[in-house]
């Protein structure tokens, strides 16, 4: 009995693809999985289509050996066809709802064919459709994976770029290099920090390097470490490296930890740490002299 | 203990602090448990980090500024937070692990 579970599903199928393609889309429309604005009807159609036909052939194999399961073997052609429709309707902004109720809707067709060959046979009619049904939640809840898999992609990827946004060496001046820090400077960060500050140095050939901490929340030993670092990596590159916006709530907390700074120079604003490193180079911020903001 | 009316520096001591001991516990006591405390004292928070690490042998010397197991640590962090809190006790039994008990200031003044 087993080996014949599906045996009414793989003749229905085999009778009327065509009929059951046409009613499913229909179907898919009236459940509201519709996407004419996303993709064109045309291309809805072949993607079911293939769907449908990797499906027949699913059934086919597993009515030979009875036992439903995704992962096995000869569903194989289905999970690619269905990770590869999912992954493209993704990018087109399809909700993971609606690509679960346009599989989902494959049921309508299918079952009332189902039921008009099994007329009078309750009992197998429900056996059959009770795996059927079995088997298209799964193939519903395979779409969602890959729609979180995919999710999980962009995620992973946007997490690297702001890694490295969050690390822009900013040129003030000839020779002057700033780099403004924000939120919390752990391990990797820092190594990201360092890397690009002294890529920096030697592309643009500075003399003074800013690092800005005003956004920096806290500073505990850890994060000094990572800056007094930063900072002896670019004293011996041969330049010359000043931080800037350590506020007195953090200066004070610094001094009770016992940071010692030692020969690293620091500002308390980046203001004062720009006129310091302008001079050093040999430039200076002045008033415009006939301006008439100036007050003369 | 914004919430409470504490001053900015007294949250950035304490803050600090809780950070220095956090990471002690994650890097040195394989992680462990952080409880934040309501006291009966309404300027006071307290905090509790249990980690069932390696432990320390020599409290005193692990308290000495300067003092690291690790190359390159400025071996500041555990007396740098005993100095930021309001109180502190450690408790540590070799290969058992370590308990630091917290308490922060959250008055205006």
């Amino acid at each position: 009995m087993t080996e014949k579970v599906l045996e009414t599903t793989l003749q229905v199928l085999k009778e009327d693809a065509e009929g059951i393609l046409v009613d499913w889309i229909d179907q898919a429309d009236e459940d509201g999985a519709k996407r004419s604005d996303l993709f064109s009807e045309r291309e809805g159609r072949d993607q079911a289509a293939s769907m449908l036909r990797a499906f027949r052939l699913g059934v086919r194999d597993t009515s030979r050996e009875g036992d439903f399961d995704l992962r096995d073997e000869h569903w194989a052609d289905l999970r690619g066809i269905l990770s590869e429709i999912t992954h493209e309707r993704v990018e087109r902004g399809v909700l993971p709802g609606e690509m679960a109720a346009f599989v989902l809707a494959l049921k309508t067709p299918l079952f009332s064919r189902m039921s008009q060959k099994l007329e009078g046979e309750a009992s197998k009619l429900i056996e059959e459709i009770l795996v059927v049904s079995k088997a298209i939640d799964a193939f519903a809840i395979y779409t969602n994976e890959v729609f979180i898999a995919e999710r999980e992609q962009i995620i992973e990827r946007q997490r690297d770029e702001m890694l490295e946004l969050s690390t822009p060496v900013v040129e003030l001046w000839d020779k002057v290099l700033t780099l403004p820090l924000i939120g919390t400077l752990d391990s990797l960060r820092a190594q990201e920090v360092m890397e690009s500050l002294l890529q920096a140095i030697v592309e643009r050939q500075a003399e003074v390097v800013i690092v800005d901490i005003t956004g920096v929340k806290t500073v505990d030993t850890q994060v000094a470490q990572h800056l007094l670092r930063t900072a002896a990596a670019v004293r011996l590159m041969g330049a010359r490296c000043i931080i800037s916006g350590i506020s007195p709530k953090i200066a004070q907390t610094m001094v009770e930890l016992g940071v010692d700074v030692g020969e690293v120079r620091t500002r308390s604003s980046i203001k004062n740490a720009l006129t310091d490193a302008l001079t050093s180079v040999g430039v200076a911020i002045r008033a415009i002299e006939d301006s008439p903001r100036s007050g003369k | 203990m914004k919430a409470k009316g504490s001053r900015d520096l007294m949250i950035t001591r304490f803050v600090t602090a809780v950070s220095e001991i956090a990471r002690n516990a994650a890097t040195h006591g394989e992680g462990g448990r952080m409880l934040i405390y309501d006291l009966p004292d309404p300027t006071l928070i307290g905090v509790e980090f249990i980690d069932e690490g390696r432990g320390i042998r020599d409290v005193e010397t692990a308290l000495t500024d300067g003092y690291s197991t690790r190359k390159n640590s400025l071996g500041r962090g555990l007396g740098g937070a005993k100095r930021l809190a309001n109180t502190f006790t450690i408790e540590s039994k070799p290969d058992k692990g370590t308990v630091v008990r917290m308490t922060g200031i959250c008055t205006k003044r």
